[in-house]
Order: C-alpha cells, then sequence, then structure tokens
C-alpha cells in the first residue's frame, strides 16, 4: 500500500509587492501533524510536488499552543490559527493562505503592526506609577475581575479583522479586538480613569460607530471573547459620553 | 499655541470634537432609520391596510394624510429629509464594505442589510415619485384606480412585493441592530432574544404588505 500523504497547497509570495502564486507539497501524512509542524516538514526537504526544489516557505509561529497568534493563517478559506489545524481534520488537500487583511511580508508572513497602532490609537493600556509611586489602586470585585479576564485572552492575532466584511482598505474600521481592548480598560478601576480619551478614539472615524454588525468576529475568536457584548457596551457608553458633552460642557 | 486653538475653535463652536462629529452622523443614520423612517412604514402599513376593507373605504381613512397642516413641510422634515440622509449616508457606508462567505447567520444578515438598503432605496425612490412625485407635477392623485393600474401591471406587483419586501427586511433587521448600536441588547443572549423578536416582526410585516398590495388588485 502506498503511503499516505497530505497535499498542501501554499499561497506564495516572494516580496511584499510581488505576484502572489501557489505551490503543492506532498508530505508522508501523520493524523497528529498541524499545520505548522507540516510546514516545518517542507522546511526540512522544500521540494515541490513537482519535484522541484525551491525556497523554504516563510511563516510565523511561536507558541505551538494557541495562546500566541503568530501562526494566523486561512486554511481552507477559514482564519485561524495554523497550530490547532490538526492534519486528521483537514480530509484531503489543504489550501493554506496568508491573511488578506494585513500586507504580506513574504509567503504565509503577514505584518500585523496595524493592530498595535490601533491600540495605541485608542491608549489601551492602564497608566501605573508616574514621577512617584501612587499606591495601590482601587479594590475589583471578583465577578468583574472574571468577566475582564475573558477580554485579557486577547493575543491581537487578526482572527476578528480576518473575518470582518467592514475591515478593509476601503474603510478605516479599526475592527473587534481593540474595542474588546478599550472594554477591558473600562472594566479596571484604574483604568477607568483614562475612559473618556479611549472613548474619544472609539468616536472617532474607524471606531466603534462604523461596526456593521456582522458579528463575524465572536464566531473566529479563537479564544471566544465576548467581542459583540463589548461592541455593543462600548456604543453604549460613547452615548452616555456624548449627552454628558452635550449637556454638561 | 495659537495656531492649535484656531484649529480647535471650529469644533468648540460646534459644541463637539471632529471625532464626536463622525460618530454623530453614524448615529443619526442609525437613528432615522427607526425614527421617523421605520415609524412611518408602521403608520403607512396601517392606514394603507384600510384597503382590506374596501377602496372607498381606504380613501375615506387616509383623507386626514393628504390634508395636513404645513404638509410640505410636515413631508419634508419627516419624510423626505430623514430618507435622503439616511439612503445617501447608508450608501456611502455601503460603500466601505466587502461582504464575506463566513457562513454565520448574522454575516448573511449583514449582507441581506445591504443589498435590501439598495433595492429600498430604488423602490422608494419610484414608490415616491410615480405616487406623490407625480401629484406634485401634475395634481393626480395616487387614488384606487391609479393603484389599482398598478397592482394590476405584472412588472410593477413585481417591483411593489420585491420592494416591500426589501424594505420590511431592512427595517426589522435595523430595529436588531439598532439595539446593539446604541448598546440596548448587549449580551449574547439579549442579542439572540431580539433577533429572533425581529425575524417575527419581519413576517408579521411581510404578510400585512403583500395582503395590502394584493388587496389592490380588487376591482373597485
Amino acid at each position: 500500500m502506498a503511503e499516505q500523504t497530505q497535499v498542501l497547497r501554499i499561497k506564495r509570495q516572494e516580496t511584499p509587492n510581488s505576484e502572489p502564486y501557489y505551490e503543492e507539497f506532498e508530505i508522508p501524512y501523520l493524523p497528529h501533524h498541524n499545520i505548522v509542524s507540516m510546514l516545518m516538514e517542507i522546511r526540512r526537504n522544500p521540494v515541490n510536488r513537482k519535484g522541484k526544489r525551491v525556497a523554504p516557505v516563510v511563516f510565523n509561529a511561536n507558541c505551538l499552543e494557541e495562546v500566541c497568534g503568530a501562526c494566523t493563517m486561512v486554511i481552507n478559506g477559514r482564519v485561524r490559527q495554523a497550530c490547532s489545524q490538526l492534519a486528521n481534520g483537514l480530509h484531503g488537500p489543504a489550501t493554506v493562505e496568508p491573511m488578506t487583511k494585513f500586507p504580506v511580508v513574504r509567503d504565509l508572513w503577514v505584518d500585523r503592526s496595524k493592530m498595535f497602532d490601533h491600540l495605541k490609537k485608542a491608549r489601551a493600556w492602564i497608566p501605573i506609577d508616574g514621577t512617584y509611586d501612587l499606591g495601590p489602586g482601587p479594590k475589583v470585585a471578583p465577578d468583574v475581575q472574571q468577566f475582564a479576564y475573558l477580554f485579557s485572552r486577547c493575543m491581537t492575532c487578526g482572527c476578528c479583522l480576518e473575518a470582518c466584511p467592514q475591515f478593509n482598505s476601503h474603510s478605516k474600521f479599526m475592527g473587534a479586538s481593540v474595542i474588546g481592548q478599550v472594554y477591558l480598560m473600562s472594566q479596571h478601576p484604574t483604568g477607568k480613569m483614562n475612559l473618556d480619551e479611549r472613548l474619544d478614539a472609539m468616536m472617532a472615524e474607524g471606531g466603534v460607530a462604523d461596526c456593521g454588525n456582522a458579528q463575524n468576529c465572536v464566531e473566529v475568536c479563537p479564544k471566544d471573547i465576548p467581542l459583540t457584548t463589548a461592541i455593543s457596551a462600548i456604543g453604549r457608553q460613547t452615548t452616555i459620553k456624548w449627552l454628558r458633552d452635550l449637556f454638561m460642557k | 499655541m495659537a495656531e492649535a486653538e484656531a484649529v480647535a475653535a471650529p469644533a468648540i463652536a460646534a459644541g463637539m470634537t471632529a471625532d464626536e462629529r463622525h460618530w454623530l452622523l453614524r448615529r443619526l443614520h442609525s437613528l432615522s432609520g427607526i425614527i421617523p423612517i421605520g415609524g412611518f412604514l408602521f403608520f403607512h402599513f396601517f392606514e394603507n391596510a384600510f384597503v382590506l376593507k374596501g377602496g372607498a373605504m381606504w380613501w375615506k381613512e387616509t383623507e386626514f394624510t393628504r390634508n395636513l397642516p404645513f404638509q410640505i413641510a410636515v413631508e419634508a422634515f419627516v419624510l423626505w429629509i430623514p430618507i435622503l440622509y439616511h439612503a445617501i449616508y447608508g450608501l456611502v457606508i455601503t460603500a466601505t464594505a466587502r461582504p464575506n462567505d463566513y457562513p454565520y447567520e448574522r454575516n448573511y444578515q449583514y449582507t441581506l442589510q445591504r443589498i435590501t438598503g439598495i433595492l429600498a432605496f430604488l423602490f422608494i425612490g419610484f414608490h415616491v415619485l410615480s405616487t406623490r412625485g407625480v401629484y406634485y407635477a401634475t395634481g393626480v392623485e395616487a387614488d384606487y384606480l391609479r393603484m389599482h393600474n398598478f397592482m394590476m401591471n405584472p412588472l410593477i406587483l413585481t417591483a411593489y412585493v420585491v420592494g416591500t419586501l426589501a424594505c420590511v427586511y431592512h427595517l426589522t433587521n435595523g430595529i436588531f441592530t439598532f439595539t446593539i448600536t446604541w448598546g440596548i441588547a448587549v449580551g449574547p443572549k439579549a442579542q439572540t432574544l431580539v433577533n429572533r423578536a425581529c425575524i417575527a416582526l419581519f413576517i408579521i410585516m411581510a404578510i400585512v404588505g403583500v395582503s395590502i398590495l394584493v388587496a389592490f388588485r380588487a376591482p373597485a
């Protein structure tokens, strides 16, 4: 009996501006292979299906346990982490492509730095001590901690943006992940002290009002973050801020 | 410093920052779809449902809408301006959409909302111009015979059925997304409940809407 194999059809691109093309590789099938380990297998012996020796496929991967987000790719048309996609879940040849919403650096490696720009724009952090020790912040109730924890699991992988019909080059929408982080910061009593400036970013073009409510973000989020809850809750907070500004300023 | 103040001055004069202005335009789009446009559609269905009791009854009961005080102003501020704003800004928003094939119910609803928005825009344009538009241009009222002849024409009837269903879908799904946008239905359970209720409302309004259209086919 012939050895069982797995075919990977990989979308490749030499440089950020060159034309992408597809190349097929065939490697021995192992049921507990995942896409990353298969890519490592290809890297070990970068010979394509036509028997030609080619440049190894470039990809990002780090933790290999779906907590870092580095290996996020589009596998058979659906965005996810490559490390958690096992071979025995593929059922036939698999198409592996880089995410489409981020600039390709090379092959499957994309530049997700705009996600970090969004976090900076929304000031999605909690200012701690400045020139002197500010002391401990207010206590947080355990149920608030637990709820906030859901949002702290975000690994800025980009799945929510890849699946979002409103996040694209024609729109300035920043997407769900940053809104989730703004909501996380608003749960925290110290973070709440800077809520207004984050809401300013949320009310600007690209903020929460640009959401189209397709809710793909919450469906594809590998960390099951309640992103749509964050979007609606921040929507409510912006309404309150606007009314407050209207009557109090 | 002075330069920064000069830049900031118009924003302060307008009572808000440039950021809030973008938010406000989006929120006005969301609100205008419900009040007054959605509210009007409910009323429009209600008044025209009198046709189920006969053409004469319909003409009598809808009499007051043809004799409103400040008719033009009421029509402009309750209908034309909000509808034009909602439609034009809606098309601007739709131009930024890139629907995809992720197989989730809400994603289909998202795509459908944009398709029905465009259909509703075309239909409302045709509907208003061929009724009120003709009236203002020539003085010919959209009376029972005129509407009856419209509904007897298979092409116009099809346009009315498709247009009415598009309007009803766009409104009922819009009520759902309105509750998300404004932070009324925040959690997934609440959103699912509202979504189901809005689908039920769509079915009811679709039945009522098509019944009204078909009722106009009865001879005068």
